[in-house]
């Protein structure tokens, strides 16, 4: 239904420097695209990745939805696209890990190598993060860094504010578990 | 904030001051988007070619319809879009807020000059390249779709509901009534209608009160509104037997309307008509609604399916049910809340009752106990379809009579033409005079490489031709008639850009027109705006004679997409000598 405007005219130039008209698709991307593609970098730890996928977000939302009812409407769309994209790019890399496994398992598995210094460079807390189920790990980005309230997560997320409540405590709960863990082995 | 969460705070903070730092758009998102946007506009169009094909069939085919009987024996309490309001019993409260999603609010015509090439008539499997015009040739123009009477959102009616284009304010959705200073109702008839009215402002804030004057919906009482940044058109009107009761309840459920700041939640909406209120009701102190319609599989199966959301007003109880067809067979399934369930079948037409199959016990379901049973004409897409709504358990519905006896109905499968396929008797005649218009429309089903095409050619709708053509592999197989007026079909392919695609649109053309104008802009996602034809591809197929078939192709990437083309021919001096309508979806 008619409401906020995105105007999208195929021979507006783009990237030429000059001010973006205020409703267009360039003056929404840089409105919008530095938070998701932050948010991105995030869940994918990935630079590159995550301008990826903040472009394909933007592609979907601001292509689906020519009119919105508000602003706001169009940073909440953006920020559950920027999340999905990036948990099916989760799913995928799981996949294609799977498979590079099931394959390096066939011709010989390689030392884990650089794997093992990768990580311990890390900090404790980033390795816990990386453990938590997807769903959960967005849960406590979008809480802890983007302050998002229990409704917009669950919103984002497209579950009860209860179940993202318990998303973000388990999660929480997890990587508390986890560097007790590793303080005791440690 | 305990330690931890400090800490992840900190951490997150850290690492997103890594993250790459965004500037201006990159160049090729915009076209990108722009593409995005085209075929976002044409998906919506499928469901406006349902909305076309049904009030055309209803109009050419004149078949009786079972309706969505009036009256609810509850009274209820529903929630559309930002209005709760009180359902009287007796009344049918009807969610119309999915048929905006059909509407155009926007129309482009986009006009180009190109030479095609005529092929020789008959079955052929040639089909012959004409030069894609360029668009600098090509001219575009917008124009904004006025909707006096709004985008219809919610309905309290007492009618029978047949039609899905009808409202209580007019019957043609969106536009105002011919005669807009006579009473609409007669009778005892009466209704409530709430439309959102795009582009107004400056209303005053709700609440207002209703007065009687005339508008878009005859004479009656009216109200309009803003809540928010957005404008409403309310309106109830009375026939002059109404009594005082009936009066007072619709009064009463008016005033009974709480009008919401915020909006609800976006939904995944389906390509859907209006939904009727089947019940509501609270648990533990939640308030829920159940409503259900017909909408396009999204499956891309090209077959209507009935759907219903279960929601609560704090969104913690949500449900949806899709029931699928199933061929000929009527299929159901339940939802509902505890043991408040309520069965949802797809009941195909032909069938003179449904019934409730339970542990082995058969159960007729009659108008009485179903508080809705509707049967659609037929859709452009796969004949005569029809719901049923019904209370029970096991939401089984899978039954029809013969006689007095239930027979379980053995229906075929949707898709069993054959394939490989061989022409299907074409059978087409086709309009006796060019410079009339006409329209028809397609239906694209696909089975395997195999494509089979359904076509209805009419005048002011009156059928005067149907063909049913039948392609494998995208190249056009058959397409003679003898009296040399054969209608023929383009199928564009564009595979080698994207697999899979195909555009196909029709059209007759004078082989002297000097000049096609196509409008494509009867296209909407709800949100507006036309597609774009680039025609990007072009393949002629017509024949040598009187007329030509010419075809348009948008650029189409994946789904279910369906599109309406207007086809203007003009001659040599710019004058107009054709106007045909076309309305197509195909499925991937």
């Amino acid at each position: 239904m008619p409401g906020t405007t995105i105007v999208v005219n195929p021979n507006e130039d783009v990237g030429t420097g000059a001010d973006p008209q205020p409703g267009s698709l360039e003056d929404l991307y840089l409105r919008h695209a530095p938070e998701a593609v932050r948010l991105a970098f995030l869940l994918t730890r990935d630079g590159a990745i995550a301008e990826d996928l903040v472009q394909e977000a933007f592609i979907r939302v601001a292509g689906r939805f020519l009119h919105l009812r508000s602003p706001q409407a169009f940073d909440a769309y953006l920020r559950k696209t920027v999340v999905n994209l990036c948990m099916t790019h989760h799913r995928k890399r799981k996949v294609a890990s799977a498979y590079l496994d099931r394959e390096i398992g066939r011709v010989g598995r390689a030392e884990p190598m650089s794997q093992t210094a990768d990580v311990e460079t890390r900090s404790e807390l980033r390795d816990a993060l990386e453990t938590l189920p997807d769903r959960q790990r967005v849960a406590v980005v979008l809480r802890f860094y983007l302050d998002r309230s229990e409704e917009e997560t669950a919103a984002t997320l497209g579950c009860s504010v209860t179940a993202a409540r318990s998303l973000v405590h388990r999660g929480v709960q997890t990587l508390r578990d986890r560097l007790r863990s590793e303080d005791h082995d440690g | 904030m305990d330690d931890l969460e400090t800490r992840l705070k900190d951490l997150f903070e850290a690492d997103a001051s890594r993250a790459p730092l965004v500037g201006t758009a990159p160049p090729m998102l915009r076209p990108r988007v722009r593409r995005r946007q085209v075929r976002s506009a044409i998906a919506g169009t499928t469901a406006m070619v349902v909305v076309v094909g049904v009030i055309g069939a209803g109009a050419w085919a004149g078949l009786s319809r079972r309706e969505v009987p009036a009256g609810n024996d509850d009274p209820m309490r529903v929630t559309v879009d930002r209005f709760t309001i009180d359902v009287p019993s007796g009344w049918t409260a009807l969610d119309t807020s999915f048929t905006p999603l059909v509407m155009a609010t926007e129309s482009e015509t986009c006009s180009y000059a190109a030479e095609g090439v005529p092929v020789t008539g008959g079955a052929t499997d040639a089909a012959q390249e004409v030069e894609a015009p360029s668009e600098e040739r090509e001219r575009c123009s917008t124009e904004p779709i006025p909707y006096p009477a709004g985008l219809p959102l919610l309905q309290l009616t007492q009618r029978d509901v047949a039609d899905i284009d009808g409202t209580e304010c007019s019957s043609r959705l969106g536009e105002a009534r011919e005669d807009t200073t006579s009473n609409p109702f007669s009778g005892d008839g009466s209704g409530f209608y709430l439309a959102l009215l795009p582009d107004v402002t400056g209303l005053p804030a709700w609440p207002v009160g209703l007065e009687h004057g005339e508008g878009p919906c005859g004479e009656g009482s009216y109200a309009r509104f803003s809540v928010g940044d957005e404008s409403y058109l309310a309106f109830a009107g009375f026939g002059p037997d109404v009594g005082s009761e009936q009066r007072d309840a619709l009064l009463q459920a008016i005033a009974s309307m709480d009008v919401h700041e915020a909006t609800r939640p976006d939904r995944e909406l389906p390509i859907a008509g209006p939904a009727v209120f089947l019940a509501s009701g609270e648990l533990d102190g939640t308030r829920w609604q159940i409503s259900a319609g017909i909408a396009l599989d999204a499956r891309m199966t090209n077959e209507p399916t009935a759907w219903a959301e279960l929601v609560s007003s704090d969104g913690t109880i949500t449900d949806t049910l899709t029931v699928p067809s199933a061929g000929g067979r009527p299929t159901g399934a339940s939802i509902g809340v505890d043991d408040r369930q309520i069965a949802v079948a797809l009941v195909p037409d032909g069938l003179d009752a449904a019934w409730e199959s339970d542990d082995g016990t058969v159960t007729e379901l009659t108008t009485a106990a179903a508080p809705a049973i509707m049967t659609l004409p037929p859709t452009p897409f796969s004949g005569r379809v029809g719901w049923a709504v019904a209370p029970g358990t096991t939401g089984t519905l899978a039954r029809t009579r013969t006689g007095d006896e239930p027979t379980p109905v053995a229906g075929p499968s949707a898709s069993a033409f054959p394939s490989p396929i061989d022409p299907v008797g074409v059978v087409v005649d086709g309009p006796s005079d060019v410079t009339s218009s006409f329209a028809y429309w397609t239906t694209i089903e696909r089975s395997g490489d195999a494509w089979r095409l359904d076509v209805h050619v009419g005048d002011e709708g009156e059928v005067r031709g149907e063909a049913d053509l039948v392609w494998s592999g995208l190249v056009p197989r058959s397409t003679t008639a003898a009296d040399g007026r054969s209608l023929n079909a383009v199928v564009v392919d564009v595979s080698d850009r994207s697999p899979g695609d195909a555009i196909i649109a029709l059209a007759f053309v004078p082989t002297d027109a000097a000049e096609l104008e196509v409008d494509t802009g009867n296209s909407s996602s709800g949100i507006g705006l036309a597609a774009s034809p680039r025609h990007d591809a072009l393949r002629l197929l017509g024949e040598t004679g009187p007329v030509d078939l010419v075809g348009f192709a948008t650029s189409l990437v994946g789904g279910s997409f369906g599109q309406t083309a207007t086809v203007s021919a003009l001659g040599a001096n710019g004058e107009p000598i054709l106007q045909t309508t076309t309305a197509w979806r195909a499925d991937r």
